[in-house]
């Protein structure tokens, strides 16, 4: 597969995947970029021992751990929930409560739920993570759960 | 109450221009300079440390072996520390295997603990290599009176030994403080993992 291809097919995917993790626009784009780098960079030692997709998000996922490394920047670009709970729920208002709620999980979380609602399989998922596919459904059972309650608080 | 919230079209609804191709090529290049300009920079201080030590021998021709070895002391003491420094920059940008995550941290964890476990080492190394070498070296030109020696040798202690009892013990901490931080984290994280 051409890097241009892959490129073109998975950067929405993993730019998502960085900004559910961090919600910040500007840092997520640079996360997804290193990401890309390195998907260029190790390409050749693709061995299609998985598929492109699980691949690309085991980088993209290890990427996003590392900002642990990077400096203390955890305090996130968010807005106070007082403020959130004012404004209309409209389309735009729900899409940036679900980022800001996703990179308000634990870390592990935010990226199993992300991954969950890129639609990959939760078998993918489990080999991304290094954890069993039973495990994975409990957890992304879980923390559906918790989305849905704050969003029921958001939307009331 | 809802239950019915589809998350994932909202999620996938968060839609982001690409950057075109050739910024990310030419972010590719800026970190590829950004590895070179600290090499090559490295490589001059190596560089330019072993020339003035190796200008002092042949300007001033020492005539005693201890002189001689003090330099070859002092020499090795940089090179190693640098060298051992410069050797775990890079680390895991070399791994082939893309590690699942859980792997991904244990590797991450045991990378910081060695590299703990060598700046300590290292810097410990260093301090002892560095005030044996400038002892071997002095000897020589001390005058050989025992007011010289005591004054000289008793002002290189001094020093020594503030760098040993505080700025070295100071650096080690500072260094452990961080990595111990870290290791905390990955270990929050690991816990996040094996929670059922």
């Amino acid at each position: 597969m051409k890097f241009e291809d892959i490129y073109k097919e998975f950067w929405q995917k993993v730019y998502r995947i960085c900004l559910g993790y961090v919600n910040d626009p500007d840092w997520a784009k640079d996360i997804a970029q290193e990401t890309f780098i390195s998907v260029f960079q190790q390409l050749s030692n693709f061995r299609n021992q998985s598929s492109i997709g699980t691949w690309i998000y085991r980088i993209a996922a290890n990427h996003c751990l590392r900002q642990i490394e990077k400096n203390n920047k955890l305090t996130k670009t968010t807005f106070p929930i007082e403020l959130a709970a004012e404004e209309q729920p409209d389309l735009e208002g729900k899409i940036a409560y679900l980022y800001k709620s996703i990179s308000e999980l634990p870390e592990l979380e935010r990226i199993i739920i992300s991954l969950e609602l890129e639609n990959v399989k939760q078998a993918e998922i489990a080999l991304i993570v290094g954890l069993s596919e039973a495990n994975i459904r409990v957890k992304i059972h879980r923390i559906k759960e918790k989305l849905t309650q704050k969003f029921n608080r958001y939307e009331q | 109450m809802s239950n019915n919230i589809d998350f994932k079209d909202l999620w996938q609804k968060k839609i982001s221009e690409p950057p075109a191709l050739s910024e990310l090529v030419n972010l590719a290049s800026k970190l590829k300079r950004q590895l070179l300009i600290k090499t090559v920079l490295l490589n001059i201080v190596l560089i330019l440390t072993a020339a003035i030590i190796i200008g002092i021998w042949i300007y001033y021709q020492p005539q005693l072996i201890s002189t001689k070895i003090g330099i070859c002391l002092v020499i090795f003491a940089i090179f190693s520390f640098v060298f051992v420094q410069s050797r775990i920059l890079p680390y895991l940008k070399n791994e082939k295997e893309i590690l699942n995550l859980n792997e991904y941290l244990i590797q991450l964890k045991k990378l910081r603990q060695k590299e703990l476990f060598i700046q300590t080492t290292m810097m410990n190394i260093y301090f002892i290599l560095l005030a044996f070498g400038v002892f071997l070296y002095m000897y020589e030109y001390v005058p050989k009176t025992v007011l010289s020696i005591s004054l000289t040798y008793g002002i290189t202690l001094a020093w020594f030994s503030l760098n040993w009892f505080y700025i070295r013990p100071k650096g080690i901490k500072k260094q452990q403080e961080k990595t111990n931080s870290l290791i905390a984290k990955f270990e929050i994280l690991q816990k996040q993992i094996s929670e059922q």
